[in-house]
């Protein structure tokens, strides 16, 4: 009976812990590329979820809201690069043990080994972050630099101008974890 | 030579010079997309100009008015005239044609001319590690500092021919030949004053020289060495000195940047914006010009651009007290739909002890792949030499096919 007793509670809990971290306002990822000589694109997208099960926090980006500024660009990224009908969505998944929180009013910077899948591929990596916390709300930003190569990725490449495949990967979002 | 006829040739050649022609293209609004360097698209890696085949697509696909397409269904056509004439990806050849109706009103009445304003054909090549570029083109009048011949109109005219090459990822260039002066904005109003006062236009301010120009991220730079225009046939006008800018990105919506140009010659040429203001440095001896400023571009969000320039000018001259002056430009650029474009323009200069303003209100409509339609109306209050104004108004419609 203490057995059905403490599987009940366990299984009421799961929800709860899926919900423990929530993001608030509206959150910003994308990433920065670069090119020959000074040229440099940029992608936004507004849309970031958090999943959080209480032992492994998820930053999921889906892919199809990225926007360059160009919707040619956008376009191409989407079908030929980032191929979002298949793979929609990047995720970001870092171990709550190896996050550091820093105190109510404080900030914290740090780096964290995580998991990086884009593009049907998985990698670690490492994720810088910076911390800010007032009350239960913590500023979320973080970066990681990442190879689209490693993803099966192909370099993109138009009209005489490629881009580098080294690119750098950033979100920010405020988050609110009881 | 008297000095009446002195007096009334520095004005005489400001207006010959400056009026009838047009600049070659340059959009320092393309940072609305995302673009703060120039040589992604343009050949001269400080932009305006014969574009690359990259330049040549965007072109395509970001400038004309769509009709209709959704903007990620534009397929650019490789190579020139819409795609009939293929080629390879080392050659960029280019064509523009560009024509006007200019009505200018001041007191003196209103007078019409139709003027031919470019009629350039441009080449250039981009292999490996070699650039190179030149134009030749054909004005029935003005643009005399770029001409090869040298009739009082019907001339040829050479306004860019360089060689160069760039290294590091195409961060670093030098160049060699006769290109345009690295300074400021290269915005296509060459009649601005902070074109015409500094003599950095596109039009026809080319110097020979050799330059050194970066081009990462985040940070471009020029710097020339100006050895004089040797199109000038009397060696006494020819300019020797530099010209530079140096520009930071501090985003991919916002640039600042500071620019510097000093130059001398033993007879001065006329660097006077205001054409009813007699420049006392015209045909002085051993002139020295200055030209500092800074420079912004500035993508302010959705349709909106803003650019402005503001340079301080210095001039002096043997036997001329030196003067101190200026010039100043704010535009913003406002495209609510592909291919129209809104432009406000206010500037400012003060030479000479004479203080004149203006404001443009500008229609660029890019109607079709390589073809612009644009409407400028010009008011400007000319200082008077003694107090006063004289305001001339001015409308400039401009048909113009670029390829």
């Amino acid at each position: 009976m203490a057995r059905h007793t403490s599987l009940l509670a366990l299984l009421a809990a799961l929800p709860l812990l899926s919900a423990a971290t929530r993001v608030n306002g509206e959150p910003t990822a994308g990433f920065r590329g670069r090119g020959p000589g000074g040229f440099s694109l940029e992608g936004k997208t507004h849309q970031l979820r958090v999943e959080d099960d209480g032992t492994l926090l998820k930053v999921v980006v889906p892919l199809a809201g990225l926007q360059t500024g160009i919707s040619l660009r956008d376009r191409h990224m989407r079908e030929r690069y980032l191929e979002v009908d298949k793979h929609p969505d990047a995720v970001l998944a870092l171990p709550w043990a190896l996050v550091k929180l820093p105190e109510d009013g404080r900030s914290l910077e740090g780096t964290a080994q995580g998991t990086m899948s884009l593009h049907g591929k998985s990698h670690d990596v490492q994720v810088r972050y910076r911390l800010a916390r007032t009350g239960s709300v913590y500023q979320v930003s973080g970066s990681i630099a990442l190879d689209i190569r490693d993803y099966d990725i192909d370099v993109p490449s138009y009209f005489g101008v490629t881009v580098q495949p080294e690119i750098e990967a950033s979100a920010s979002f405020n988050a609110e974890r009881p | 030579m008297s000095r009446s006829r002195r007096l009334l040739l520095g004005p005489a050649l400001v207006l010959a010079v400056l009026l009838p022609a047009v600049p070659a293209e340059a959009y320092p609004w393309m940072i609305r997309h995302g673009y703060t360097n120039c040589s992604s698209c343009h050949v001269d890696p400080s932009g305006s100009g014969l574009l690359n085949e990259y330049g040549r697509a965007q072109d395509q696909i970001l400038v004309p008015m769509l009709w209709g397409r959704a903007p990620d269904e534009v397929q650019p056509m490789p190579g020139i005239l819409y795609g009939a004439v293929p080629l390879p990806s080392w050659l960029n050849v280019g064509l523009s044609l560009r024509g006007a109706v200019l009505a200018t009103t001041n007191s003196q009445g209103t007078r019409w001319r139709d003027i031919l304003m470019i009629a350039d054909l441009r080449a250039g090549i981009t292999a490996g590690p070699f650039i190179a570029s030149a134009s030749i083109g054909y004005l029935p009048v003005g643009g005399l500092l770029a001409a090869v011949t040298h009739q009082p109109r019907d001339n040829l005219v050479m306004r860019e021919h360089w060689l160069g090459v760039r290294v590091d990822d195409q961060k670093l260039y030098f160049l060699l030949g006769r290109t345009n002066l690295p300074f400021g904005l290269r915005n296509v109003e060459h009649t601005s004053f902070v074109r015409s006062a500094t003599r950095t236009d596109t039009n026809s301010a080319q110097q020979y020289g050799g330059q050194v120009v970066w081009d990462g991220p985040g940070l471009r730079a020029a710097l020339m060495g100006i050895a004089g225009n040797f199109l000038i046939q009397d060696a006494a006008y020819r300019e020797h000195g530099y010209s530079g800018y140096v520009e930071g990105a501090f985003s991919n919506a916002f640039t600042l940047g500071f620019s510097s140009l000093v130059t001398n010659a033993d007879k001065g040429l006329s660097s006077i914006a205001n054409p009813y203001v007699i420049d006392p440095f015209f045909n002085a001896s051993d002139v020295w010009r200055q030209a500092h400023g800074l420079f912004t571009r500035w993508h302010v969000g959705g349709p909106w651009v803003l650019m402005a320039e503001a340079d301080l000018l210095v001039q002096s001259a043997s036997g001329v007290s030196r003067d101190w002056g200026g010039t100043g430009l704010v535009q913003a650029d406002v495209e609510p739909i592909q291919g129209l474009h809104f432009i406000l323009t206010g500037e400012a200069l003060r030479q000479n002890q004479v203080t004149s303003g203006g404001a443009w209100f500008s229609v660029s409509w890019f109607f079709f792949t390589y073809a612009e339609a644009r409407v400028d109306t010009i008011f400007t209050e000319f200082g008077v030499a003694g107090g006063g104004h004289e305001a001339s108004l001015s409308v400039l419609g401009q048909l113009h096919f670029s390829m």
